[in-house]
């Protein structure tokens, strides 16, 4: 807990003004002219209070441990031994810590207040912004979770169109992420089939690969699996392999034990027009109630390689053009999803809004003249739903406590509100509107707010 | 740090597709051969990039063996704390003076298991206090890799995962009740902090056990996220690189060209271990950091001769000036700046006007005590904002109004020792390059600057950067060893090398990789590559020291910078 820091503000305790009882702070996603994100899945907060603030986090040979690391990093003693000793005596190394935090799962526009964090007890002010380093990391969590989102709303758009329906959205993008992340502390989603990498196609020999597809089809004949056909050539496995020497195999097979084939290279959208016209001619399709072409139900295809937001968008939008329905495929989605992401995607940010000095309150903020987008709220803030229905963060204190969407998630070292996998998920679907997008803006808000009740 | 390794299952760390290759290999497979390159890219139209990345540091492989795959035995305890707390350390060494009875007892209760004579020879004392620190919690039994619990988990896990019954639950018990949990891999590495031309094997994994082919393929996942620290390494250098140019350039020498770029990226990244790892990684070129996660992560699994390896100085943040109020920037700068009288202290200086702060509070009213502070201890000037290159030349054309420069032996303008800038916004290898050239065009030393780099550090890199790839190469089915690949016709980018693969110098001092096993052959001189893991057993180290050795910036380097 005392090394969840940046060096310099071991050495902030010195720098606020003298008799300073209060540092109140806040997070929020803030607004970003020309951004496509707009609003954000405030998700992660409960995993980081539960791993790392809550309960005593402080001991004695902790802060000994630091005391004598901090000396040897700034080579001379600036640690505050004696304010940490504090925490642990008054507080029985529990942090005397207050965050009020929007509800796990919600959708809010940016530009608002989504978590606040004071301490509660005066001789702790300094307290506040020595967790905002950890706090801060929060955008990780806020990111992948917004951009999955927003993955969801671009196959559900699609699928409605091409196809009628919804069916399957929740298994269409799969998480391919695990090996591009930068380390094992992160998460993971969904469930899978059994899929093929190169190297068990690969070891098979060059000469050799419809056997080794073949195998594959014997291992695993109940439920999906999904089969990389690009090792040396993806036009020829599909048109002579699965197309021609293994075509009575893989009709063989039912809707529930689908072959997925997967290509792995090449343009994506190119590449998966010229898989659809060869499979087709191989096993032909038949027409939805819409209009698109659909594969045997035994056959589909994922796409696994150079999957982002905007060539996923890309992808679907060709494939319709050519008349294929979204339901002959699936997406598999790696860096993008969880690496290709920093702080600066939501431009997240903490900055301190109040202090108390001497007694009195002070609404404080930076307003750069340099930028006037990283300007920062002022004074005590809290979230509510204005008349027209629309989302607002009201500062320097002038909030109504009863209006406030904010909610004591944790205090003195405990947490106090505990969001289940289900609340969560249900706070985070897809509206109506998302994924009908032919309703008018103003309709959408309309809609939106209908949708989702009076708190 | 945290005890995550008594939880970690080493059959949930792979992607799950994995857990069902076992049964794709071609039948009587005995042997699975992978390695790990960064692929060159040679055919790229779409994109230009401004930064080859020719070469790459390799780092991190230590922390990953040590960390997750090496085998946990009772003689090979994990130290806890470094130093251990003084209480228990006193107490240490009053066993050796008193030595207790000879008699076993249990390390629950807390006493010294040893009991012999030998207790009273000095050369035995080493061991003897190893023994006591175990016994005194100093270290942690740190989980093993293979127990009959964690198989159940995974079974468990696996068969609602998939639906059914697809873990290979006989081949990780084979490997629990022959090897007792130690991994029957072989790897073999370059030395960490070698600094490799891009399309060369970097390091081999094997199976050395028939039964246990499929564990080399297993392994790829974890051991692929090595692209991390060797990204963020690779990176961290080409910035020294720019840094060392325009240094020697515009003063001649690289005097703290180690201070120049700072470790700003602590909350800009994706989880805590993501820190450690990464911050670790920047200080194998530079020795500032304030991601103090980097230095327990060095300590712990690489080790230093120096009591830390990365450095800071105390800095001011924006509430710690904006909670004086707007009216009292000045009381808040003055307020700091006496706070730390002998060291250089740091202060973020844009919270209104970082112009005004700079010319009326810095250059007029605090002007008198800035002058007084020594060179060892200058104040170092923050903007935060605007544009980077015009918000630094800005500041320093307005500093220099107010403390006037010198003249350096290359001709080039030098702020007064006592005050320097530090521009910690916006910084990446791009804008780096910008206002260094930006700096050397209107005749400003690169002596006034130093950079702090947080996102674009530790966070703004995939494993795309240096197309980080492992791949099988070489099989044994049916006692014969057979060359394999894979070639897609769509992107020949993709293509992997063949069969058992070693790492040459050539005579001219080049890089040569050597596949299908043309490496066994005498006229190649020697392999590179050196056996670091061996069935669950860490056989080769290198300590940080000789990581930063092998990573400096050779001599032949700098030459071709400056030309």
């Amino acid at each position: 807990m005392l090394n969840y820091v940046l060096s310099r503000q071991i050495t902030h305790y010195k720098q606020y003004p003298p008799n300073v009882s209060k540092i109140y702070s806040y997070f929020e996603c803030r607004h970003k002219k020309g951004s496509q994100l707009n609003e954000v899945v405030f998700f992660g907060l409960q995993y980081l209070l539960k791993k790392y603030l809550a309960g005593p986090v402080i001991t004695e040979e902790k802060i000994q441990e630091a005391k004598l690391f901090y000396q040897m990093h700034f080579k001379q003693a600036v640690f505050d031994e004696e304010g940490w000793r504090k925490v642990l005596e008054n507080h029985d190394g529990r942090l005397p810590i207050r965050i009020k935090a929007v509800p796990e799962g919600r959708i809010i526009p940016r530009g608002n207040v989504l978590f606040t964090v004071e301490n509660t007890d005066p001789n702790f002010y300094w307290l506040t912004n020595y967790i905002e380093t950890m706090l801060v990391q929060m955008w990780y969590p806020i990111t992948v979770a917004t951009i999955s989102r927003e993955f969801k709303k671009i196959l559900a758009k699609h699928m409605k169109a091409t196809s009628g329906s919804l069916e399957g959205l929740d298994l269409k993008l799969h998480d391919f992420g695990y090996r591009g992340v930068s380390s094992q502390e992160h998460y993971k989603t969904e469930s899978i089939t059994p899929l093929l990498s190169c190297s068990t196609i690969i070891s098979w020999g060059r000469s050799r690969e419809k056997e080794a597809f073949e195998r594959v089809l014997d291992q695993f004949s109940s439920g999906p699996v999904s089969v990389v056909s690009d090792s040396y050539d993806i036009f020829n496995a599909c048109k002579h392999i699965w197309g021609d020497k293994l075509k009575e195999r893989v009709m063989e097979r039912s809707q529930d034990s689908c072959l997925v084939i997967r290509p792995d290279s090449g343009d994506p959208a190119e590449t998966l027009i010229e898989v659809l016209k060869i499979l087709e001619e191989c096993f032909g399709c038949s027409l939805n109630s819409v209009g698109y072409k659909v594969l045997p139900s035994y056959l589909r295809i994922i796409q696994g390689d150079g999957i982002d937001l905007n060539s996923v968008e890309e992808i679907l939008e060709k494939l319709s053009d050519e008349g294929w329905s979204a339901e002959n495929i699936f997406f598999g989605c790696g860096s993008a999803l969880l690496q290709k992401l920093n702080r600066d995607t939501l431009s997240c940010a903490f900055k301190c809004s109040y202090v108390e000095t001497n007694g009195k309150g002070m609404d404080v903020y930076k307003q750069p003249v340099t930028d006037l987008s990283k300007m920062s709220k002022r004074g005590q803030l809290s979230l509510r739903r204005n008349s027209d229905g629309f989302l607002e963060t009201i500062e320097r204190g002038a909030g109504k406590p009863e209006e406030d969407l904010l909610v004591t998630v944790f205090e003195n070292g405990m947490v106090v509100k505990d969001y289940s996998l289900e609340e969560i998920r249900k706070n985070a679907r897809l509206r109506d509107e998302e994924v009908n997008p032919t309703l008018h803006n103003h309709d959408q808000e309309l809609l939106h707010n209908h949708i989702n009740g009076i708190y | 740090m945290e005890h995550r390794d008594a939880d970690f299952n080493i059959m949930l760390a792979t992607d799950s597709y994995k857990v069902t290759h076992y049964k794709q290999y071609p039948p009587n497979t005995s042997k699975v051969y992978s390695y790990f390159e960064c692929r060159e890219k040679r055919t790229d139209p779409t994109k230009s990039r401004k930064v080859k990345y020719d070469k790459t540091v390799f780092y991190g492989l230590q922390y990953i063996l040590y960390k997750y795959l090496k085998a946990r035995d009772h003689d090979m305890p994990v130290m806890r704390h470094w130093p251990p707390p003084w209480e228990h350390f006193i107490f240490s060494w009053e066993h050796f003076i008193h030595p207790t009875p000879t008699h076993r007892r249990s390390p629950q209760q807390g006493q010294s298991s040893a009991g012999s004579a030998a207790e009273q020879n000095s050369t035995a004392r080493l061991p003897l206090l190893k023994i006591h620190c175990i016994a005194q919690g100093h270290f942690s039994r740190a989980g093993k890799v293979v127990t009959p619990e964690k198989i159940q988990e995974a079974k468990e896990v696996y068969r609602e995962h998939f639906q059914d019954d697809v873990f290979n639950e006989k081949g990780w018990t084979y490997i629990l009740e022959k090897y007792n949990g130690h991994l029957p891999i072989e790897i073999k590495a370059v030395p960490e902090g070698s600094v490799i031309p891009r399309g060369n094997v970097l390091f081999t994994v094997e199976s050395t056990d028939p039964e246990c082919y499929w564990l080399t393929n297993w392994v790829e996942t974890i051991l692929v996220q090595i692209w991390y620290p060797i990204t963020v390494a690779t990176n961290s250098r080409e910035q020294k690189k720019i840094l060392a140019k325009y240094l020697l350039e515009t003063s001649g020498n690289l005097e703290k060209l180690e201070y120049k770029l700072h470790d700003f990226g602590y909350r800009g990244v994706s989880s805590q271990e993501t820190a450690g790892i990464g911050a670790s990684a920047h200080l194998v070129n530079f020795k500032g950091t304030d991601t103090v996660a980097g230095i327990g992560v060095i300590k712990k699994y690489y080790g230093t001769k120096d009591p830390v390896p990365g450095f800071s100085v105390p800095a001011a943040e924006h509430s710690t000036i904006t909670a004086w109020g707007k009216d009292h920037e000045k009381d808040a700068f003055e307020h700091i700046i006496k706070q730390f009288p002998s060291v250089p202290v740091s202060i973020v200086s844009d919270s209104y006007d970082i112009y005004n702060a700079c010319e009326k509070i810095w250059g007029e009213d605090l002007r008198g005590l800035i002058e007084k502070r020594s060179a060892d201890a200058p104040l170092v000037v923050r903007p935060d904002s605007g544009n980077p290159l015009d918000t630094v030349l800005k500041v320093l054309e307005i500093l220099g109004k107010k403390f006037i420069p010198v003249e350096n032996s290359k001709g080039f303008r030098v702020l007064p020792p006592y005050i320097r800038v530090i521009q910690g916004d916006g910084v990446d290898i791009n804008t780096l390059q910008e206002i260094v050239e930006g700096m050397k065009e209107h005749k400003w030393s690169i002596e006034n600057i130093a950079f702090g780099s947080g996102g674009a550090l530790l966070q703004k890199l995939t494993r795309d950067l240096l197309n980080c790839s492992f791949k099988c190469s070489y099989v044994v089915t049916n006692g014969l060893g057979v060359n394999v690949f894979k070639d897609p016709v769509a992107d020949p980018n993709k293509r992997s090398k063949k069969g058992r693969l070693s790492l040459h110098r050539t005579q001219s001092g080049d890089f040569v990789t050597l596949e299908e096993g043309k490496g066994d052959l005498e006229e190649y001189g020697v392999d590179l590559l050196h056996t670091v893991f061996q069935n669950g057993n860490i056989v080769k180290t290198y300590t940080f020291d000789e990581v930063r050795d092998n990573a400096k910036l050779k001599e032949s380097e700098l030459e071709e910078l400056l030309h």
